[in-house]
């Protein structure tokens, strides 16, 4: 079924650590440029319009610890189980969960007028459990209109599920190509940024890179399975 | 004993917050005398209504937590006249947090811990669907069980000096607090209302909402932006 959805997403890229690597790779789709942490602030622009009185059901957050790779001779960005976590409205879908917040803006603060040279961008993440996945941290330097990096609105991720007959095994459900379709990208802005990546994430550390912040709407319709 | 550390206090100058706000808003009407039989004697009915607030919050401050920067709320605000003119008071005051509740209990209003949710939009989404055209609502629900529900579709432009909503962010407070009762006032050294949209109201109240306000009649729906300098609150009667 297609979705509009609408997202407030804050980017760094940059070189990951080989443990790190090794973490979130997957062996079936190479690494082909700089690891990725997004996070987003989402909305299924579909149902905050058709169910008014259900809005909690529209919003959500997330954070993903991914990484540039190619589909189909394409660019994307590769966000695997069990670092794509969501805040929840959608966390049925082989997902992680996460308690995700991150800063928001709004239009009529009076000292506030968009995103801007030397402005703070911030995230934080823990599990529901409180244990710290992310805090991150970007300082916008330019409006970069149409600089997007390639790759970055579309989609591999491998989808498992936790296996409760098992623990600690994985129902694998395979790789999918997620592509944002009738994209429509605004408010680019590129500047610098680091996180501190929580014990919860399986790695503990400090990265530091280039942050993208961005506005994008999009349809999500089909999937394809890899 | 060594090793603490002291936690730095704002800077002498230190710029005062600012917070951005969207109320879904609604005006009811409510039976004579209602309002006048709910409000604190210190205040006095300006007219047989109440005003429905469902609100999504801003601060726009680095030095908050990332966590504390947003918030939701509710209200049921009365139309009384105080010692500054005419202005609301909070009969109910719903945050979703502990520590907003104990914020609206000390102001003097009746602050309630509830669920609080609204159809906010991602600022960087907002250029491709904001304003909306089509109705935005939340609800307000305490023990599992929704008090409030609330719709607005707003399109039309309103000038808010005409509507009844014209002193909406005059809000009182009464307060008895420590052997002290005095009646407060939230200041706010700026204010701007970015966008006030009139248009319809689909409300539904049950359990205490519904208890308090009595009959009503759903009036106008409003949606309405504005910008704030906080300024605190300061003891005005």
């Amino acid at each position: 079924m297609s979705t509009r959805v609408g997202q407030e997403i804050l980017v760094l890229r940059f070189e990951p650590p080989a443990e790190l690597e090794q973490l979130i790779s997957d062996p079936a789709v190479p690494r082909t440029g700089p690891a990725v942490l997004l996070v987003a602030d989402c909305i299924d622009l579909d149902r905050w319009r058709a169910e008014p009185l259900e809005p909690q059901q529209a919003g959500w957050t997330e954070i993903a610890l991914g990484y540039h790779c190619e589909a189909r001779g394409e660019p994307a960005t590769a966000f695997h189980f069990p670092f794509l976590l969501l805040s929840g409205s959608r966390g049925d879908n082989g997902m992680g969960l996460a308690d995700v917040e991150l800063t928001r803006f709004h239009a009529a603060c009076p000292d506030f007028d968009g995103p801007a040279a030397g402005r703070r961008v911030e995230a934080t993440a823990r599990t529901f459990a409180g244990a710290p996945l992310a805090e991150v941290e970007a300082t916008l330097e330019r409006a970069a209109p149409g600089e997007l990096p390639a790759g970055l609105l579309r989609w591999v991720n491998r989808v498992s599920y936790p296996d409760v007959t098992q623990p600690g095994a994985l129902l694998d459900a395979g790789l999918w190509l997620v592509p944002a379709q009738d994209c429509e990208v605004a408010d680019e802005w590129v500047g610098r940024g680091s996180a501190t990546l929580g014990a919860a994430i399986g790695w503990s550390g400090v990265v530091e890179g280039e942050a993208w912040h961005y506005g994008t709407v999009f349809t999500l319709d089909a999937v394809e399975a890899l | 004993m060594s090793g603490g550390t002291k936690t730095p206090a704002p800077a002498p100058g230190f710029a005062a917050p600012t917070v951005g706000e969207t109320l879904l808003a609604c005006v009811c009407d409510l039976e004579p005398g209602r309002v006048a039989a709910l409000l604190p004697p210190q205040l006095e009915a300006a007219g047989d209504q109440a005003f429905i607030y469902i609100v999504w919050a801003t601060l726009n401050a680095d030095f908050f937590p990332v966590r504390g920067r947003s918030f939701v709320e509710a209200n049921i605000a009365l139309p009384c006249l105080g010692p500054r003119g005419e202005g609301t008071w909070f009969a109910r005051a719903y945050f979703p947090a502990k520590d907003f509740v104990r914020h609206a209990y000390l102001s003097g209003w009746g602050g309630m811990e509830a669920q609080v949710e609204v159809g906010r939009v991602p600022h960087a989404v907002q250029r491709w669907v904001w304003p909306p055209q089509h109705a935005v609502g939340g609800w307000v629900a305490r023990g599992g069980r929704r008090e409030i529900e609330l719709a607005v579709t707003a399109t039309e432009p309103v000038e808010l000096e005409t509507t009844p909503l014209r002193r909406f962010s005059t809000v009182y407070g009464v307060r008895a607090v420590a052997g002290r009762q005095d009646v407060t006032l939230e200041l706010h050294p700026e204010e701007r209302i970015v966008r006030a949209l009139r248009g319809s109201a689909d409300l539904r109240l049950a359990g205490d909402a519904a208890e308090l306000l009595g009959p009503h009649t759903v009036r106008d729906g409003y949606l309405l932006e504005l910008g704030i300098v906080l300024g605190g609150s300061a003891s005005v009667g």
